[in-house]
């Protein structure tokens, strides 16, 4: 597929980030203050959030695509439609999360503290229940295990930040949180080529041509399949947290075509 | 009931049998001085289940605030202990 040109895709991509944070708190504030007027009961508050989240990245998706700054392909989604399992994912770039946020629904994110605090962001991100990344891991991993017994789908960037390239370690709270909840674990695994909107890339720096974002859901596993859950916890924590980092290593071959499986 | 409080020594025993136990590291890598983070590689998440056994001794819920402000294995015994006379 034919690029348009950079002369292009650096203002539309400038664009897309001005029309992100506008829609982002645009969208906290409507809803902020609907939800004020109508007072629905918690739970279907933040089903609601949550649907009008994913409505809004679905479009914002389309505008991307629309604009001629990504395509995108993504397998296994369906799999995900019953709720409860710990999904825990590379990343890649900044736009992993929107693409998440549109494919799978009622998710609870795991979100860095510097996002739930955010001006932007933050407003949406507390109305959609989004149990924010602090410094203390308590709260965290109550309110974790919390979401995944309610049935909710929990997604957790376990590279804590946008990372690229193999030898990525994870931080261990998906691994804890999933030892403590006993839940299924559903690997996604995301890649993006060429590399674009990654951690030290500027927004203007649009790679040579239209980057192409690839979603795959992996079987899910318990994790009793593959680690000792008769050793202690923090044991069990730290050779989960290994067994993550090895599934969602970065791959060459698509999916299927090979050893991609563990 | 002051009798019944668990004494620091008591605390420190005990956070190291569950260090020792939780993450399977010998008698003589911990003491007092050790770096939880650098030498041990526990973040403050690992520490949750540590917090969580600790109630086995204390007979409450142990909540520390300000977590990463803790460095070493003495950081952790004498928030507990801060935890534990509180009442």
């Amino acid at each position: 597929m034919k690029s348009l040109p950079r002369a292009w895709r650096v203002p539309a991509t400038g664009f897309s980030f001005l029309v992100f944070g506008c829609g982002a708190l645009v969208l906290g504030v409507l809803l902020g203050a609907w939800l004020f007027i109508r007072r629905p009961a918690p739970e279907r508050r933040v089903l609601l959030v949550r649907g009008a989240i994913r409505y809004m990245c679905k479009v914002y998706i389309g505008m991307l695509k629309g604009l001629g700054l990504l395509t995108y392909h993504y397998e296994g989604f369906d799999t995900l439609l019953s709720n409860g399992k710990l999904i825990v994912a590379n990343h890649p770039t900044l736009l992993d999360a929107v693409f998440l946020m549109a494919l799978i629904p009622n998710a609870t994110f795991i979100v860095k503290a510097a996002m739930a605090n955010h001006p932007f962001t933050g407003g949406i991100a507390r109305l959609a229940g989004y149990i924010p990344n602090n410094e203390d891991g308590i709260d965290l991993l109550e309110n974790a295990v919390n979401a995944l017994q309610r049935g909710d789908a929990l997604v957790i960037f376990p590279a804590g930040t946008r990372t690229t390239g193999r030898g990525v370690k994870f931080k261990r709270g998906a691994a804890n949180i999933a030892v403590a909840s006993r839940c299924p674990i559903v690997p996604l695994r995301i890649r993006c080529q060429p590399a674009t909107l990654g951690k030290n890339d500027k927004w203007y720096h649009v790679p040579p041509r239209k980057p192409h974002f690839e979603f795959y859901v992996l079987p899910e596993f318990a994790v009793q399949d593959v680690i000792d859950i008769n050793r202690p916890t923090g044991v069990q924590a730290r050779h989960l947290n290994q067994y993550l980092e090895t599934c969602l290593e970065p791959f060459d071959e698509l999916p299927g075509n090979s050893s991609a499986g563990a | 009931m002051q009798s019944e409080k668990p004494t620091r020594e008591d605390v420190y025993h005990f956070v190291v049998r569950v260090l020792q136990e939780q993450f399977e590291l010998d008698a003589d890598s911990v003491n007092e001085d050790v770096d939880l983070r650098e030498d041990l590689d526990i973040d403050s998440i690992d520490a949750v289940n540590i917090l969580i056994e600790l109630k086995a001794l204390t007979n409450k819920k142990v909540a520390i605030e300000n977590f990463h402000q803790i460095r070493t294995v003495r950081d952790l015994v004498d928030a507990v202990c801060k935890v534990i006379n509180e009442d």
